[in-house]
């Protein structure tokens, strides 16, 4: 059987035969069926796939986009989504779990890298104390699961609107990431050096990272194979 | 909206089974047979929510295959479930196109058709 990635990319490649007016409305109904939450990521490419397929057989025959699907994409989108089996609670978890080994693990080699590269200028403080380092771990997760949802919905709200307001993006953006930035300075600042400590050479950190990196890639090779 | 389309959208469900019920078809196909027996005020894309809603209730099954010719498309067979549903559909459109006929028509109910 096809994988959903196989689904995804296939879906690039014959989206470039489509006429531009009949690309433009198929594009807008794909951004916004994607970025909705939590549906089942095999039953949409498959939707989408047909489609596509569908829209390109009529454009064979002369037909456009708002002929086959309507006048009105959005209230269509939300027919089909209406009907759209949800993704399974087994591979959300798998998906959950996938997404924090990867935002730790990037976690782990930065801080081995940035002390690493420290450590040749001057002696460096190795340890990691529990108490900062779990309210760290907390701030970016929580942050990490917010930043998603916003821009799923930046993504969701805009999808239809005709001239895309990349403008608004990037001071929505710019506006989080000061916020952002701000943030774990003020943890790292207000925790520093609390709970027990224990000690964590770079070295480790950067091996630890790198591990928790293929465990994220080894569980979303899983999740595929059981979506 | 048309009267027409009104009436039609809550035998669709049955039309469409009976086109998957003669032969495997995808979406494409089902929509061209439609036309064909003149169905032709439902927009193409209005098959495909039904589609995903006959899959949920588990009245047909889709598969995803490539066509000799290339594209890809999602052939939809008729489950035994399925069956039992569009033969219900069929004697309740029964119990009403006969009455509804002799009201609105005049027919006399008692002929063979």
């Amino acid at each position: 059987m096809v994988t959903t990635k196989e689904l995804i990319r296939e879906n690039n490649e014959k989206r470039e035969q489509l006429t531009e007016e009949n690309e433009q409305y198929y594009t807008n109904m794909l951004v916004y069926i994607r970025s909705k939450f939590l549906l089942s990521e095999r039953a949409t490419e498959e939707l989408l796939m047909e489609m596509l397929e569908h829209l390109l057989e009529g454009q064979n025959d002369g037909k456009s986009a708002e002929k086959i699907f309507g006048g009105d994409p959005r209230a269509y989108a939300d027919e089909v989504i209406a009907q759209m089996p949800k993704e399974k609670k087994k591979n959300q978890l798998l998906f959950g779990i996938q997404l924090i080994f990867s935002v730790l693990g990037w976690m782990v080699i930065a801080r081995g890298a940035i002390l690493g590269v420290l450590s040749f200028i001057k002696p460096v403080d190795e340890h990691l104390y529990l108490a900062s380092t779990a309210a760290m771990v907390v701030a970016v997760l929580m942050m990490t699961v917010f930043g998603v949802l916003l821009l799923m919905n930046m993504v969701n709200k805009t999808a239809f609107e005709e001239k895309k307001s990349t403008w608004k993006f990037a001071i929505i953006g710019g506006i989080s990431g000061v916020l952002v930035f701000g943030l774990f300075m003020g943890i790292a600042f207000f925790f520093k050096g609390r709970g027990p400590a224990i000690e964590f050479p770079w070295l480790a950190s950067l091996l630890v990272g790198f591990v928790m990196l293929l465990l994220s890639q080894w569980l979303a090779r899983k999740n595929e194979g059981t979506s | 909206m048309s009267v027409r389309s009104e009436l039609l959208k809550g035998i669709l469900d049955g039309c469409m089974l009976a086109v998957i019920e003669k032969e495997t078809v995808y979406g494409y196909e089902l929509s061209a047979k439609l036309h064909q027996v003149g169905l032709d005020d439902v927009s193409e894309g209005t098959i495909y929510p039904v589609l995903l809603r006959l899959q949920k209730n588990k009245w047909i099954t889709g598969e995803m295959r490539a066509s000799e010719s290339g594209p890809r498309r999602k052939y939809y067979t008729l489950t035994e479930e399925g069956k039992e549903a569009l033969s219900f559909i069929r004697s309740e459109w029964g119990k009403l196109a006969v009455p509804v006929n002799v009201l609105l028509k005049g027919e006399t109910g008692d002929g063979d058709n």
